[in-house]
């Protein structure tokens, strides 16, 4: 049974008398200091942790590396082309994700779900299927769409997609979890109806998040679309890929370059939009 | 636990009725339980004669839409206009699909507009609700509830959060509207000088009880201690 409290601002709670420090902290800490680098060492040598390997093969990274400093700009018209091509990939896939998960966030808000065994259910369920979807490595989207449809930018839509929509779905519903119930129960006294409630009192308070949500799922997208590229999902990934399996270090450093401004890009304009939405 | 315990008040239409009481005393949960914003365990809340406890559906609406409440924290869309809040206080009458593209006729415009008159901002019609002051905002509240043409008005402790020039302003509307259109109004508040001012009847609500019903003149000491001291 609720009370009126809700309308009050609780007592400040009695701050919990400090106990004192025990002298066993003076054992403990520098054991569990000693158990934790203890462990450290062993997964060092589970992961193969090498570091005259890693000296040895400098002179090789810095080859590579170096190369950045003389790109091919020869290729420049074919490494654009491909930039356009993965822009296009996250275009389409924040367009379709955001699509997909704009009615499946409300349906996964805890706030607007609960009170009724039915949809407390469904609310179950979408925060299911989200968090599945969320937990699927998007590579491995990306390997199950290439083996699914073949190669080239589409199964990259289909990855990005399915990367888009976890990734917007949790964050719109948070989004919508976080909102002000206070209109919500004005205008439900109002007699307005549940689909008018959402319209009115649910909408307006998330629209700004979920413009700035989608913006964020957008940067993030173009910097997942290059690295699926490389398992052969289209774009500049996959343009990377090719030059280094052909060690053309120059020409991947035009691909990297290219990348890199392209991110950079992407990510000034769209915190710029963001922060003004906000 | 148990918010209320064997209420039993009845209200007559037009009185304007004032509920004190301790912070947890049960009003808001009592008020609540009339447009059923709180479910009631058990017991039966009568409206204009008609038992309202278990009615659903459009039955359940067309209560809720004669029934005008406003909050403590006022409880406006703050990104919306003024006027498209007030015009939420039609949401009762128009059509469910027209509402959702915030479709609405010149007669709710109009409406909406006289409401904004009546609490003297009609002049705030278009700007965001969350640009003005507290005060203010409370009388878009007002006009939002009125915009409902109800024939009763709950008001949840509708000036805890002004400052005492502002809640006169504000529970003048109140009582100006109460007594203009006959409205029926149960008024929520913790400061006994306000109800003894604005009110027809008060009535003292203590742990889920009521422990005071009768008129401002009737407050005396010993009713003050029963209500709010230990």
């Amino acid at each position: 049974m609720s009370t009126e409290s809700s309308t009050w601002p609780e007592p400040a709670a009695a701050k919990p008398a400090t106990t004192p420090r025990r002298p066993l902290g003076a054992v403990l800490l520098p054991a569990g200091l000693l158990a934790a680098a203890g462990l450290l060492v062993l997964v060092a040598r589970n992961t193969e942790f090498n570091v005259p390997a890693l000296v040895a093969g400098m002179p090789r990274f810095w080859a590579i590396f170096s190369s950045l400093g003389q790109p091919d700009v020869g290729i420049m018209p074919e490494v654009l082309t491909r930039a356009g091509e993965t822009l296009q990939i996250s275009l389409l896939s924040v367009a379709i994700g955001a699509t997909l998960a704009f009615p499946i966030s409300f349906l996964a808000a805890r706030n607007l779900m609960e009170g009724n065994p039915i949809t407390t259910g469904l609310y179950y369920v979408c925060r299911t299927v989200i968090n599945l979807v969320r937990s699927i490595p998007d590579l491995f989207w990306a390997l199950v769409f290439v083996a699914s449809v073949g190669l080239g930018p589409f199964p990259g839509v289909l990855a990005l997609t399915m990367f888009a929509v976890g990734m917007l779905g949790k964050l719109y519903s948070e989004a919508i979890e976080g909102i002000d119930p206070g209109p919500i129960e004005a205008i439900t006294a109002t007699g307005a109806s549940r689909s008018q409630v959402i319209v009115f009192g649910v909408v307006p308070q998330i629209l700004p998040y979920f413009v700035a949500h989608t913006l964020y799922a957008w940067e993030i997208n173009v910097r997942v679309a290059t690295v699926v590229g490389m398992v052969g999902a289209g774009g500049l990934g996959f343009l990377l890929r090719t030059y280094m399996s052909y060690f053309q270090y120059r020409a991947a450093a035009t691909v990297i370059l290219v990348t890199m401004l392209m991110v950079m890009a992407i990510d000034f304009g769209s915190a710029r939009i963001r922060e003004r939405i906000i | 636990m148990t918010a209320l315990r064997g209420i039993n008040l009845s209200v007559p239409p037009g009185q304007m009725l004032a509920i004190i009481g301790l912070s947890g005393a049960g009003k808001s949960t009592f008020l609540r339980c009339v447009n059923r914003l709180v479910e009631p365990t058990s017991g039966q809340m009568l409206v204009e004669g008609r038992d309202v406890t278990h009615i659903s559906g459009a039955e359940f609406r067309r209560l809720r839409t004669g029934i005008g409440m406003i909050f403590q924290q006022f409880n406006l869309v703050k990104r919306m206009s003024v006027l498209t809040n007030v015009l939420t206080g039609r949401l009762g009458y128009v059509p469910v699909l027209a509402s959702w593209f915030h479709r609405f006729s010149a007669e709710d415009v109009d409406v909406a507009l006289d409401c904004l008159r009546r609490v003297g901002i009609e002049d705030k019609a278009y700007v965001r609700a969350d640009t003005l002051s507290g005060g203010q905002q409370q009388r878009v509240a007002i006009a939002r509830a009125l915009a409902q043409r109800p024939r009763i008005m709950l008001a949840d402790e509708p000036v805890a959060s002004l400052d005492p020039e502002t809640s006169r302003v504000v529970l003048g509307y109140l009582r100006q509207i109460n007594h203009d259109d006959g409205i029926t109004t149960v008024v929520n508040l913790h400061q006994l000088d306000y109800a003894r001012e604005y009110a027809d009847r008060i009535v003292g609500f203590r742990q889920g009880e009521i422990v005071f019903d009768g008129t401002p003149d009737q407050v005396n000491e010993d009713v003050y201690r029963v209500v709010y001291v230990a």
